[in-house]
C-alpha cells in the first residue's frame, strides 16, 4: 500500500471521527472537507496507472466538495439565523417526540 | 523524500485541523493540508490536477470554509495574537529576503538562489499585507 493511500485513509478516519464527536455545524463542514482532502490523497496512486482517469476523478471530487460545502454553508447560515447558534442540538423542531 | 515530507505535512495539518479548538485555525490548517496534497500532485507532475486543487478547491471551497469559520467564532477575538503572528511572519520573510539578497550564488547549485529571490519578494509582499490586516484587526478589537 502506497504512503499516499495510508495518509489518505488516516485523514478520512480523522474527519469521520471529528464529525462523530462534534455538534458544531462549522466543525462538521471543516471535518467533511478534511475527508475530501483525504480522498484527494488516496487518489494519488491512480496518477501513475491512468492519468486521464485520475484527472477526471479529481475533477468529480472537486465538484462534489463544492456542492457539499455550499449546502453545508447554507445550512449553517440558516441555522444561525433561526437559533442564534451553530450547535445542531439547538435545532429541536422536526424531531421525534 | 520530498513526497514523504509533503504527505507528512498533509497529515500534520490534518491532525491540527481536528485538534485545534478555534474554527479559523482549524480551517486554515485544513487549507494547508489541501495545499500539501496539491503540492504532492505537482510533485507527481499532475499539473492539471494540482491546478484544480489550488485554484478551484483552495481558491473557492477553502475560502468559503475559512470565511464561514471566521463568521462563527474566529481569531478576531484575539487581535493581539493575530498581530503578533503576522509580525513574526513578516520579520521572518524580511530576514529571509535580506539573507538571499546579501548572498550571491557563487556556483550553480541544485536550488538556484537567483530564482528563489522573486518568490521570497512575493512572500514579503503577502506578509506585509497580512501585517496591515493584523494591525487593522488589532485596532478594532
Amino acid at each position: 500500500m502506497s504512503p499516499a493511500v495510508v495518509v489518505g485513509f488516516i485523514l478520512i478516519l480523522l474527519g469521520l471521527y471529528s464529525i462523530a464527536t462534534t455538534r458544531n455545524l462549522v466543525r462538521v463542514l471543516i471535518a467533511l472537507e478534511l475527508v475530501t482532502v483525504g480522498a484527494f490523497a488516496a487518489l494519488a496512486p491512480l496518477a501513475s496507472v491512468n492519468p486521464s482517469l485520475f484527472f477526471y476523478g479529481v475533477l468529480i471530487l472537486v465538484m462534489i466538495s463544492v456542492s457539499e460545502a455550499s449546502i453545508l454553508a447554507a445550512l449553517i447560515f440558516r441555522t444561525y439565523a433561526l437559533t442564534k447558534s451553530t450547535d445542531v442540538s439547538t435545532v429541536t423542531g422536526g424531531r421525534e417526540p | 523524500m520530498i513526497d514523504v515530507l509533503l504527505l507528512l505535512a498533509a497529515l500534520f495539518f490534518g491532525l491540527l485541523t481536528v485538534y485545534s479548538r478555534d474554527n479559523v485555525y482549524s480551517a486554515v490548517s485544513l487549507a494547508s493540508a489541501a495545499g500539501a496534497v496539491g503540492a504532492y500532485y505537482a510533485y507527481l507532475t499532475q499539473f492539471a490536477a494540482a491546478f484544480l486543487i489550488f485554484v478551484i478547491y483552495i481558491g473557492a471551497v477553502m475560502l468559503l470554509v475559512i470565511i464561514t469559520a471566521a463568521m462563527y467564532g474566529g481569531v478576531q477575538r484575539w487581535g493581539g495574537r493575530y498581530f503578533l503572528a503576522t509580525t513574526l511572519v513578516f520579520l521572518a520573510a524580511a530576514a529571509l529576503g535580506v539573507l538571499l539578497w546579501g548572498i550571491p550564488p557563487a556556483k550553480p547549485t541544485p536550488v538556484q538562489l537567483g530564482d528563489l529571490l522573486p518568490a521570497v519578494m512575493l512572500l514579503i509582499g503577502v506578509a506585509a499585507v497580512s501585517l496591515v490586516v493584523g494591525i487593522e484587526v488589532a485596532r478594532r478589537v
